[in-house]
């Protein structure tokens, strides 16, 4: 066990693997963690953009409605149409968890349409509900497209949101447009990368790790028969031949020790025996 | 020593090494009716390399096949028969 343990060839492989395991988990950690920031920076890009795009849908006559809608009024036919149309933007992108409607006054945020209310499985808020979790980028949403710098987590679970002001018909805001993205999608993407990334990684280091078990396997057994040469005529046998045929420093080296062996051949025989 | 014996020993080093001299002089000596190394022309070396052959086989094993094509090559001389 100690020989294998201090044998060139275990210290060649080993030495190789830590070098490459070294590398490819820097790799690892510093491309996974650019990728985490670069899909998340993704994300909220296209959560600018789609709040901004269905703020400019929901703007007009729209806005006005749901900022004239007062608590109490979630069975009117007004409330079910506008919270209809809700859900169908919500429908027309397969990440976004929820669309929804709030309202900032002098007493806090409100919500105004949230489509999910009534749904027994996910119930959303009614008209008018106060909304205590609202951080800095919901409150700058109701003056220009804002989106969340980290997932927030509320009742409804994790998300990242983003939000845009909706006017009404004279181009006053009147409330803001939110766009939520459950973080599992996220989450999901970025689980992906590092998986792909992780495999790619292991597939790498085996096939390193066979390579250079190969090639050292191969520089290896060319030592070990230069050292039995050695041994054969340092114990007085002078019939051994070389027979390591390499290009490389080892090939220099055997040459050379073939050289030191035939002249130590020559001087060592008898003159006789040489010209037989 | 003359040039030629010079580039003979040069050439026979590479395989032989160092101890390469004394084995020339011997098949010199023993091989051709007691010549002496120092004074080989160049009518000689077709006999010389076919004993450097026959006698290096005993030490570098089949090499000595390399070794008498590449002073055939050095000295352009056929090999012999």
């Amino acid at each position: 066990m100690n020989k294998i343990l201090n044998s060139l060839q275990t210290k060649l492989t080993i030495s190789f693997i830590v070098l490459i395991l070294v590398v490819s988990l820097m790799t690892y950690f510093f491309t996974f963690k650019y990728t985490k920031k670069g899909l998340k920076e993704i994300t909220q890009t296209e959560l600018v953009a789609l709040s901004s795009v269905i703020a400019s849908e929901l703007s007009g006559i729209q806005a006005e409605e749901m900022a004239s809608l007062n608590p109490g009024e979630e069975s009117t036919d007004k409330f079910k149409i506008l919270a209809t149309n809700l859900k169908t933007l919500e429908k027309s992108h397969p990440d976004i968890k929820y669309v929804y409607t709030m309202k900032k006054t002098g007493e806090g945020i409100f919500m105004m349409v949230d489509p999910e209310y009534g749904n027994p499985d996910d119930p959303g808020d009614g008209i008018g509900v106060k909304y205590d979790d609202y951080n800095d980028e919901m409150l700058q949403g109701f003056e220009r497209p804002s989106v969340d710098q980290e997932f927030a987590t509320d009742k409804w679970g994790t998300t990242l949101s983003g939000y845009a002001p909706i006017k009404d018909t004279k181009g006053n805001i009147v409330g803001i447009v939110g766009v939520d993205m459950s973080s599992d999608l996220v989450i999901a993407k970025q689980n992906f990368i590092g998986k792909t990334i992780y495999i790619i990684i292991l597939v790498s280091i085996l096939l390193a790790a066979s390579f250079i078990f190969l090639f050292s396997k191969t520089i290896i057994r060319d030592i070990r028969k230069l050292n039995n040469i050695a041994n054969d005529i340092s114990m007085g046998n002078m019939s051994v031949t070389m027979d390591v045929e390499r290009k490389d420093e080892i090939g220099d080296l055997a040459e050379s020790f073939g050289r030191m062996a035939a002249s130590l051949k020559i001087m060592m025989m008898e003159d006789d025996s040489l010209d037989k | 020593m003359s040039e030629l014996s010079e580039k003979v020993l040069l050439n026979t080093k590479r395989f032989l090494g160092p101890a390469s001299q004394a084995f020339l002089e011997r098949q010199a000596k023993n091989h051709m009716k007691g010549l002496a190394f120092n004074d080989l022309r160049q009518e000689h070396l077709s006999e010389l390399f076919k004993w450097i052959h026959s006698s290096s086989r005993l030490i570098i094993g089949d090499k000595s096949d390399a070794l008498l094509k590449s002073l055939e090559v050095v000295f352009q001389v056929k090999k012999s028969d």
